[in-house]
């Protein structure tokens, strides 16, 4: 994923005549390949300003996302480990509960030092994403002559990629609330159908919809960091 | 005598590269059927959980999260029996290679049905069976072929996720059928091995 090139003309104190509009993009249209980085020729562009943090953030989700999953798959590991251990316990002699419990408690407590904190950690990181992004919201409608800033790619506004890093951060924070609760209650549960449940909704993590990655490589088409 | 015994031989041969290809696609549906009953059993584990555990923090605090997570499951399930349902063409095609090539022995036996000596025809070797054994084999394996296929589709057209037995029965039907079907296979190839090659 690389970004090389010209640096397209800063977009401020304009007149707000649409013929000098047309005129000045004319100008800009001499002076680079373009005057909005498409995702065509976004290799031939270096982007600076606020399509710049806007692209190095749509990096960023994709990096995090990828964690994420990592994350996931330890703590599955872990969990199921933890689940086996009291499923297996429920067969074991209710002299050794005390043992295995604390086992299990020893394991769980390891389970949220190991995999929680680092994903809360992500989770942190994807709502500062989310803050930045309206940053960059608040200073395009700043700056922009127009109500409406232009896209600063190819089809997406900068309300765009908030919406999309809005909706994202909301189920990554409402899994790890999710994992929370699940790594503190684990250890207290006996039921066998509890206890599935529990690693299935580790598993399968319901908040992130299928969608997710859809909405990640529509941000990283409309940024170049793909190829469409 | 000859030429049905050749013909007959000759169907049996290009049956068995078909039988091996059809052991193999459902040796390929083990797998699938293993996530399959391993998702139903997740699917009613939380049902049963949700109805039975109301002070358990996790269901009081996310409420929905249950429905979304049977949600997933269901749509896995949907994926996986797609995807067992996706082998169903290769058995199909063997249950119908059987069936024309049992119809085109029959269609010859029909023709030059005269010029056969029944005695001969149930003389045979330890290495050469004879052609009245040969004709019931083939007619036994075109049979079980198509019944086999016919009661895998209707598993798969009646499947019901709400059902953990019957989802469980089927696996188990799944996996039984091909173990009785494969020892008849077996059995008429071992007798078949040294005149068919």
């Amino acid at each position: 994923m690389n970004g090389n090139s010209q640096t397209p003309q800063p977009r401020r104190g304009r007149s707000g005549n649409p013929a000098d509009r047309e005129n000045r993009r004319g100008e800009e249209d001499s002076q680079t390949p373009s005057h909005r980085a498409s995702p065509a020729n976004l290799s031939q562009i270096r982007l600076q300003g606020s399509a710049r943090i806007i692209k190095d953030h749509c990096a960023d989700w994709n990096n995090f996302m990828e964690r994420w999953d990592e994350l996931n798959d330890k703590g599955f590991q872990l969990a199921n480990k933890i689940i086996n251990l009291k499923l297996h316990q429920e067969k074991q002699v209710q002299s050794t509960e005390a043992l295995l419990a604390h086992d299990s408690g020893a394991e769980s407590e390891k389970t949220k030092d190991e995999i929680c904190y680092p994903r809360k950690h992500l989770a942190d990181k994807m709502h500062n994403i989310t803050v930045h992004f309206e940053g960059v919201r608040r200073l395009e409608y700043h700056t922009s002559i127009d109500e409406d800033p232009e896209p600063l790619f190819d089809t997406w506004t900068v309300d765009r990629f908030c919406e999309i890093s809005e909706e994202l951060e909301g189920m990554y924070s409402q899994e790890i609330k999710l994992k929370e609760s699940i790594v503190q209650d684990i250890a207290h549960q006996m039921s066998r159908d509890v206890l599935m449940t529990y690693i299935s909704l580790w598993h399968h993590q319901p908040y992130l919809e299928e969608r997710n990655h859809l909405m990640l490589k529509s941000m990283l088409l409309e940024t170049g960091w793909v190829d469409p | 005598m000859e030429p049905l015994k050749q013909h007959i031989k000759k169907v049996f041969a290009t049956l068995r590269g078909d039988l091996k290809t059809r052991r193999e696609c459902l040796t390929s549906t083990e797998a699938l059927w293993e996530s399959l009953i391993n998702t139903v059993e997740q699917y009613h584990c939380c049902s049963r959980a949700q109805e039975g555990k109301t002070n358990v923090a996790v269901f009081r605090d996310f409420p929905e999260a249950n429905e979304k997570l049977q949600t997933k499951l269901v749509s896995t399930m949907s994926l996986l029996v797609d995807r067992i349902q996706k082998k169903m063409p290769v058995l199909e095609k063997t249950s119908k290679a059987a069936h024309t090539g049992w119809q085109s022995t029959w269609q010859l036996l029909a023709k030059q049905g005269r010029h056969v000596d029944v005695a001969e025809s149930v003389k045979g070797t330890s290495t050469e069976p004879c052609l009245a054994d040969m004709l019931l084999w083939l007619q036994r394996l075109n049979l079980l072929l198509q019944q086999d296929y016919a009661e895998r589709a209707w598993m798969l057209e009646s499947m019901d996720f709400e059902s953990e037995t019957l989802m469980v029965g089927y696996h188990s039907l799944w996996l039984s059928k091909q173990k009785i079907l494969q020892q008849e296979i077996d059995t008429i190839f071992a007798y078949l091995q040294f005149s068919v090659g």
